[in-house]
Order: C-alpha cells, then sequence, then structure tokens
C-alpha cells in the first residue's frame, strides 16, 4: 500500500512511500583503493597542461612569489586580489563587499590545498581565494601549490578531505571551458580563461 | 489525453537535413570514441562500472534512511530543506522562496530535475526572470525549445543557428559564426546578469548522506557563480541522487565525465556543505514520482547519473538528435525512463531502438537499458497504446510465428509477394525502406527451401 495520505506533510509521505516500495536490500560493496600507476607529479603537470592551464615549476615558494610578482602586472586597470601569504595584490575584500563585486578583477592569487596527478586538479575553498566569488571571476588564476601536497589519485584526495568539516569547496582542473557550440573546445567559458599553477 | 510523441517523423526531419544531421552524429560519436580511449587506460573500468552500479542498488534498496541522513546532516548546519511530492509542488516551493525573498531575476545552472518540473517556464509566468546559465541551455532558451541532449543540450545546432540567435536575442554580429567570438558574447552578457542576480539556482550530481553534501559537476564556472555569488542559493535535487558515503564519490566522479565526454574530470568538481556567511541556502528533494518507480520491476532506471553515455552512443539518437524525441529525458535512457511520466505520450519511444544494445555495453552504473526498453514495448503493447502499424505488425507476426507450418506458408507467401508485386508498388512511399534503396532482386527459393536440397544434402554426405 503505498501512502498518499494528505494528512501527513509531504517529507513523510514520500519517505513513506520510499520505505513501503523499496526493493530487496542489496549489500555495499567493498570499494578496493584502485593503485594509479606512474609519477603523481608528472601526471598532474600533464592533466593540467590537457586542461589548457599553464604550470610553473619552480624551486621554493619564494621563487613563485617572485615569478608571481614579476609577471602578474597590476594597475587601476588591472585589479589583482592575493589570499596568499606573502604576495600582496593591489585590492582588498572591503573594496569587494559582495561576491558580485569580483567581477572587476583581472587577476586573483591563492594557495592550493593539495593536487591530484590522476586528473591535474587542485583543490580549493573560500579561502583560497578569500572568498570564492573571487576564485571565479578573475579573468586570471593563479594557483601557488607544495609539490608535496599532490597524491596520485582522485581516492587518495578524497581519503584526506571531511566535506563535511568544509562549508564549500571545489577540485578547479583547468580554467573554465565549453565545448557547447558544434563541441568545439573553448577555453575561458564563464569563469576564469587562464589558470597557472605555480609549483613548488 | 496527452498528444503522442512520433519520434520516427520527428526524426526523419532531423535526418533529411544533413547537415544538422552529419554534425550531431559526428560530435556525439567523437565523444563516444573519447570515452573509449580514456576507459581502456583504465584496468579497473569495468569493475569500476560494477561497484558503482552496486553501490546505486545499496543506496536505493535503503533510500529512506540516506534520504533522512543526508536531510539531517544539511539541516544541522543551516540549510533548510523542503519535500515536493510532484512537479507543481515543487515549482510552487520554489516560487514561495523567491517571492519571499523578492526575487525578480536569478540565474541558473543547467539541471534537467527543475527541466523535468518546467520549473523555468513557471517562474517565468509569474514574472521573474530566469536567466540560464549554461551556454548550451541559454541557447535553447533563447531559441524557445527544449534541450536535445541532458549534457550537450545545443548539440544538434550548427554555429550558424547559434549566430543568427545570439544576433536576435542578444545583438552580436550576425555574420560571425565564429564559436570563440559567441561564447564571448554569451561571456559578456551573463556577467552583467550575474552582477544583477538575486538567487541562484542549481541541481545537483550526488548527495551524499554521511557528510550532508551536494556535489555539483560542471565545466563552464557558471554553477559555481550561480551558488556562490547571489545572497540566496535554491537547490533541487532528485530522490535518487543521494549517495551513502563520501568514499563513494571519486568511484563516480572517476566514471562520470570519462564516460560522458571522454575527459578524466570536470573542469569544477564542487561540493557544498554549508551556506555562506550571509548567505541562505534551501534545497528541494523531488519525488514527482520515483518513490512509486523503486516498488516497479523497472526500478534499476534510479540508477541513472545523467551522463548522456548511452545517447552518444546511439545509433538512432546520433542520427535523429535528441530533439525528436520531444521529451526531458531522450535517447535510450528517454526510452526507458518516460514512458513510466505518461504511458500514452510516450507509448512510441520504445520502439526507437535497433536493439544494438550498445547503450547497456556504456553505461557506467550498468542501467539495464535493452531490457527497460524491452519491458517498456511489452507494456505498450499489453496496453494497446502503440501505433495502428505496430498493432498490425505484431498481429501478423504472431500468426506467423505460432507454428513452423504457418511459418513456412509465411515464407512462401512474403517471397511471392516479394517476386510478384510490381516495383511501382513495392518501391513506392508505403514502403518507408525503398525511399532509400531498390528493393534486391528476390531469390528463387525460400531459405528453407534452398537448404533442404542443398544443405542436408551436403550433411548427409559428410556424415558418412
Ligand atoms: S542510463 Fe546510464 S548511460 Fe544513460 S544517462 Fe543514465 S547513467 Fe548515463
Amino acid at each position: 500500500m503505498t501512502p498518499h495520505n494528505k494528512s501527513l506533510t509531504a517529507r513523510e509521505r514520500i519517505l513513506a512511500r520510499v520505505r513501503a516500495n523499496r526493493p530487496n536490500s542489496v549489500e555495499h560493496p567493498e570499494v578496493p583503493v584502485f593503485a594509479i600507476d606512474g609519477d603523481p607529479l608528472k601526471d598532474f603537470i600533464s592533466h593540467v597542461e590537457g586542461f589548457d592551464g599553464k604550470v610553473i615549476d619552480v624551486d621554493t615558494r619564494e621563487s613563485a612569489l617572485s615569478w608571481l610578482r614579476e609577471n602578474v602586472k597590476q594597475s587601476d586597470s588591472s585589479l589583482v586580489y592575493s589570499a596568499a601569504d606573502g604576495y600582496e595584490g593591489n585590492i582588498t575584500l572591503d573594496r569587494l563587499p559582495s561576491p558580485a563585486d569580483a567581477h572587476i578583477l583581472q587577476a586573483c592569487v591563492g594557495d592550493g590545498i593539495l593536487g591530484i596527478g590522476e586528473t591535474g586538479s587542485v583543490l580549493v575553498d573560500p579561502e583560497t581565494f578569500g572568498r570564492m566569488a573571487n576564485g571565479l571571476f578573475a579573468i586570471d588564476l593563479y594557483l601557488l601549490l607544495d609539490r608535496s601536497k599532490i597524491v596520485p589519485g582522485l581516492q587518495d584526495a578524497y581519503a584526506q578531505m571531511d566535506l563535511s568539516k568544509v562549508q564549500y569547496s571545489s577540485l578547479f582542473s583547468g580554467p573554465s571551458a565549453t565545448a557547447d557550440i558544434e563541441a568545439v573546445h573553448i577555453t575561458g567559458a564563464q569563469g576564469p580563461v587562464s589558470l597557472t599553477i605555480l609549483l613548488y | 489525453m496527452s498528444r503522442q510523441v512520433n519520434q520516427v517523423k520527428l526524426g526523419a526531419e532531423f535526418i533529411a537535413d544533413t547537415p544538422h544531421r552529419e554534425s550531431n552524429d559526428r560530435c556525439l560519436w567523437a565523444a563516444r570514441m573519447r570515452r573509449d580511449k580514456v576507459a581502456a587506460t583504465l584496468p579497473e573500468w569495468e569493475q569500476m562500472r560494477d561497484l558503482a552500479s552496486g553501490i546505486k542498488e545499496h543506496a536505493l534498496s535503503h533510500l529512506d534512511e540516506y534520504l533522512v541522513q543526508f536531510e539531517e546532516n544539511l539541516a544541522s548546519r543551516g540549510i533548510i530543506v523542503h519535500w515536493a511530492e510532484t512537479a507543481e509542488d515543487h515549482n510552487d516551493i520554489v516560487l514561495d522562496i523567491l517571492r519571499s525573498h523578492h526575487v525578480a531575476t536569478l540565474t541558473k545552472g543547467k539541471s534537467m530535475t527543475m527541466d523535468e518540473c518546467a520549473m523555468r517556464e513557471h517562474l517565468e509566468s509569474n514574472g521573474i526572470e530566469v536567466n540560464e546559465s549554461d551556454l548550451g541551455e541559454r541557447i535553447q532558451q533563447l531559441d524557445n525549445q527544449r534541450d536535445s541532449h541532458i549534457v550537450m543540450p545545443a548539440i544538434h545546432k550548427l554555429r550558424t543557428d547559434v549566430a543568427r540567435i545570439f544576433a536576435e536575442k542578444l545583438g552580436s554580429d550576425p555574420a560571425n559564426d565564429d564559436p570563440t567570438y559567441l561564447n564571448s558574447v554569451m561571456r559578456a552578457d551573463m556577467r552583467k546578469r550575474y552582477v544583477k542576480a538575486q538567487a541562484g539556482m542549481i541541481g545537483c550530481n550526488y548527495a551524499v548522506a554521511e557528510t550532508g553534501t551536494i556535489v555539483m559537476c560542471s565545466n563552464e564556472g557558471d554553477v559555481d557563480i550561480c551558488a556562490t555569488v547571489p545572497p540566496l542559493l535554491i537547490v533541487t535535487i532528485g530522490i535518487e541522487k543521494v549517495i551513502p558515503k563520501q568514499s563513494d564519490l571519486p568511484l563516480f566522479l572517476r566514471l562520470l565525465s570519462r564516460s560522458s565526454l571522454g575527459y578524466d574530470i570536470t573542469q569544477y568538481t564542487s561540493h557544498i556543505s554549508a551556506p555562506a556567511p550571509g548567505q541562505e541556502i534551501h534545497v528541494v528533494m523531488l519525488d514527482n514520482g520515483r518513490s512509486e518507480r523503486l516498488g516497479q520491476s523497472y526500478w534499476p532506471v534510479l540508477k541513472c547519473m545523467r551522463c548522456g553515455t548511452c545517447m552518444n552512443t546511439c545509433p538512432v539518437f546520433r542520427r535523429t538528435s535528441g530533439i525528436s524525441y520531444d521529451a526531458n529525458y531522450m535517447g535510450p535512457l528517454g526510452l526507458a525512463l518516460m514512458p513510466s511520466y505518461d504511458l500514452h505520450r510516450y507509448a512510441r519511444l520504445p520502439f526507437s531502438c535497433t536493439h544494438c544494445g550498445s547503450c547497456g555495453d556504456v553505461c557506467p552504473v550498468k542501467v539495464p537499458l535493452p531490457e527497460l526498453i524491452f519491458y517498456w514495448r511489452q507494456v505498450v503493447v499489453e496496453n494497446q497504446q502503440s501505433l495502428i502499424s505496430h498493432d498490425l505488425e505484431e498481429g501478423l507476426m504472431g500468426a506467423a510465428l505460432r507454428n513452423s507450418t504457418n511459418l513456412q506458408h509465411a515464407e512462401k507467401l512474403g517471397l511471392w509477394a516479394l517476386r510478384h508485386t510490381p516495383s511501382a508498388i513495392a518501391e513506392s512511399g508505403i514502403n518507408p525502406w525503398a525511399e532509400w534503396h531498390s528493393n534486391p532482386v528476390p531469390p528463387e527459393q525460400t531459405f528453407r527451401e534452398w537448404y533442404k536440397d542443398n544443405a542436408c544434402h551436403n550433411d548427409k554426405k559428410t556424415d558418412k
């Protein structure tokens, strides 16, 4: 009998129907951790490049910061927000009172949390960019990443996360892209047009 | 009674349009080829399909428990959860939320679940401006046409079509059909809309019960903008999207984009577990028949994770386009699912299948699509929802196949008819096959007669 009793709430009725109709119990299968062959660092670099990202491979964090100072242009018409220690942008959050204000950013700089060899992804969260909108609206995105934080595969990455503890997080794999018109691949859809990862 | 969708007729119109047909086929087959290539790099691919199928079956067989766990986790972090039994309830809930926040304009990521509810149309008719943020979906919105594919909504269109639509609706250069230019038009237009949006709306790929996390997979960055920029976010989740644990998620992610587009991952794989400071999040859990489907023999269709791979591989879909199904879910998935929404309207869909089995071979969660399509054919015939011509065929075939004597007579009659029907009739409009082919010269004998005269004779010789 499937419950349609109107005196119950929609929630109760849905859950009661689900309970009444559930198929015979199936066990949750054991999922092994699949080994990822190859060198995670090399895989990471080749996947980032495969997704049209750029990798700058330097020895130390200080070298990565110097690279940013030399290469990221800052001016009144090129506003750069930085959440990374040791690199100053030319705009701060008090000039971006609401998330939507980030649409004026030319660039955003932040620290990636971890990298994944299998996919070339970098884990980020709102702290990475001061606010997620900064990392989504900026035209050019720069992520600093400690190479020791690169794990082989997605399973390894999720084993290190606790999604219940983080308000928002995301794996960024290359700059935004689309292939919605005749499947022509275009880099720079609605989020960042370029992504540079500074590995140290 | 709803109007019956005639996929054969709509498909024939698309087939007749060679440039569109060729482009649709080429784009989808390229995705299928990439899928094969990337799947072949993972020796565990087939094992992963089995595991993903097993996890989905486990989740569905304990769905009530996981739904409650998911809800409790969301609520504990301040996300407001609503439950909608029907599409209408869903739309009323969403409209109420938007009205209570005085929302006049919003941006919305692609969501088949919201489309299933015809939500955009409902909001627009109530004076709310809805801006689709996915490029393909926006093209379809501006063209006032359904999606033709669940992952690539405008893949049946040519760049010239998009140039015309953008010129008419967004004021771009009608002579410029370069996809890069068209993408830049979209980007510039959407930027203005994101800044004005008072709410964002998104769908969900996976709902992790253990952690209370909404997971979205996308490429353009638009979904994350919709989810994080406006102060109000509404997420629609079909109740079948729940997966048990965080550790299940990477298995599905490893399969999803590789299956669907042949890439290792989507550009953005994002997780929401709580509102940002100053943000309000509402989640609408949609039933709309799912809890009833769970109790039917075709419940494995609920394992579907909307990757679109079955569409990319289907020989009928690639030539006729998703538009010809006139349905929210199209291709093999549509054949296996839409009759459960409206048996009369979608009665013909299960017959738009060659039974090649390719969809079942590629589905990453092993939805038994060929079996389900066959199941719906039976249901349609039993409910007499079928076409007259199908009834006729089934009736004649039934009589011919009843016993071997009938079959022998039918074979002889068929051969006689082939040999003696004038080509003006045999190759006229009553035989759609002959539109593109000449009838072959009929043989002298039926195969049975030939076999009696030759093969049996030879068998006897070799038997000695
Ligand atoms: S039925 Fe399988 S292949 Fe088709 S969309 Fe669903 S998950 Fe993908």
